[in-house]
């Protein structure tokens, strides 16, 4: 478990340093004037922040210590007091930065269009993994006797650490289980392209929000690949050499696309010249629609997919009947993952 | 072609868009056999209820403008423009001394209200 502290380390580092990037006028979720981030009333209340989050961490830290005694994976409860104790913290800051609102512009601009995007790379670069899945449940089929006896499903940087034994249900469920992810990833891709709301429809503005869209969509397709190829590889061909180098790759796109998204900030906000437009526009949602600053609920605004305001990427929102069905798609892995096991 | 509108306006948000479509639409630039997005679509991207756009495309259909077919958005349709009678232009002309009598009182020059109306009427000519 000599992990754990770096894993607490990361997801702490996260947490505290996602209010940073979100959109200039936006600070815990509330709208603001675009400079706000840099008076001291705004500093003051992420010191504040920053402090709940360290004492969280040492929590968290003491809990995987004391469960770690009893139980060999201690960390989701680890994760989940940091993630609470998190979510806490940002509702406090919320509240306190309510306080300093903003009205945001209430102008509104919409294209008399459909949307042409088309998914990037097409579908059959999104469908690829499932066809690769299909491809793997068929070679499983024709040369069964050639697969490993014990095979692997779950790999760290040591090498496998997690196997099953080889039976047909085992197997199977275990491609049904990455399909799932796929379709999950693709279907939130599809999502981010057509149901996620947009904030700037012309400009250098606009330009780079479908930049930051088509890079976030990038990134749901390409996981895929790094998770199914690998996983298919080293399970049924054990032997393949150079193994340890998957995860590594796999840590190092997702790292280095998430940094790019976050040097382009939400909504690609911090890539775009800045207009002169003194009224903070926001993201087109009302304040008082999230609910501790990180649950939107609108029954009025008829958007499934919104811009998150803490962090970067994408939220639903839980007012729409189809984000519950979209929210139990997203669970399905997990479903799946307590089924295999 | 980009709608805009203003939340803050007085104007409700539905007269808005139907105030922002019926010129594209007179103009032609907004032709026959034209989609609009999809009235969920676009009530998302402006944040609006669905109610609203649905309400305005609605009033445009109900003027001709507008197809509306169900999960297919709305599409712009060849509209006979009918034959004016005395009471609508009259009702014009009432409408539109009201206007200058109110933006008059507002402070707008009768110069500058001349020249305004003078380049409308320029773009009106064949």
């Amino acid at each position: 478990m000599t992990s754990l502290p770096w894993i607490l380390l990361v997801v702490a580092v996260l947490l505290a340093m996602s209010p940073k990037w979100t959109r200039p006028d936006l600070y815990f979720a509330v709208t603001v004037e675009t400079d706000f981030a840099f008076t001291p009333q705004a500093r003051r209340i992420l010191r504040r922040y920053w402090l709940e989050i360290a004492l969280h961490t040492v929590v968290a830290w003491c809990l995987a210590s004391l469960v770690g005694m009893r139980e060999p994976w201690p960390l989701p409860p680890a994760i989940g007091w940091l993630l609470v104790g998190s979510s806490w913290a940002t509702a406090r800051a919320h509240r306190m930065t309510a306080q300093y609102a903003a009205a945001p512009s209430p102008l509104r601009e919409a294209k008399l269009a459909g949307r042409p995007e088309k998914m990037p790379g097409g579908w059959g670069l999104a469908i690829g993994p499932l066809i690769l899945l299909g491809a793997a449940a068929v070679y499983a089929q024709v040369f069964w006797d050639d697969l490993p006896q014990r095979i692997a499903v779950h790999w760290g940087l040591h090498g496998a650490d997690r196997w099953i034994e080889r039976t047909p249900l085992n197997v199977f469920r275990f491609l049904a289980l990455l399909a799932s992810v796929c379709g999950t990833l693709t279907l939130l891709a599809y999502g981010t392209l057509r149901w996620s709301r947009t904030i700037s429809v012309s400009g250098e503005r606009a330009h780079s929000e479908a930049r930051f869209r088509r890079r976030s969509i990038w990134l749901l397709l390409g996981i895929q690949y790094l998770v199914v190829i690998p996983a298919v590889a080293l399970a049924f061909r054990p032997e393949t050499p150079a193994a340890w180098v998957w995860p590594v790759i796999l840590t190092a796109v997702i790292a280095g696309a998430l940094i790019t998204l976050i040097r382009m900030g939400q909504g690609g906000s911090r890539v775009a010249a800045a207009t002169g437009q003194r009224q903070p526009v926001g993201d087109h949602t009302p304040d008082a629609a999230w609910k501790w600053g990180l649950v939107y609920y609108n029954p009025d605004d008829p958007a499934l997919i919104v811009e998150k305001r803490i962090g970067i990427g994408y939220t639903v929102n839980f007012a729409n009947r189809w984000s519950w069905a979209l929210m139990g798609v997203i669970l399905l892995p997990v479903v799946v993952l307590s089924v295999l096991r | 072609m980009i709608l805009k509108i203003n939340l803050a306006s007085e104007v409700p948000v539905y007269r808005q868009v139907v105030d922002a479509l019926r010129p594209l639409l007179v103009d032609g630039k907004l032709a026959p056999g034209d989609l609009l997005p999809p009235v969920r679509q676009l009530a998302a991207d402006l944040g609006v209820h669905f109610n609203t756009v649905a309400e305005a495309y609605r009033l445009l259909a109900e003027e001709g403008w507008l197809e509306l077919r169900r999960g297919r958005g709305a599409t712009v349709v060849d509209r006979k423009t009918p034959r004016a009678n005395s009471a609508a232009v009259d009702g014009f002309s009432r409408r539109l001394r009201q206007l200058i009598a109110e933006v008059r009182a507002g402070g707008v020059s009768p110069k500058a209200i001349a020249r305004e109306l003078r380049q409308l009427a320029e773009g009106l000519e064949p």
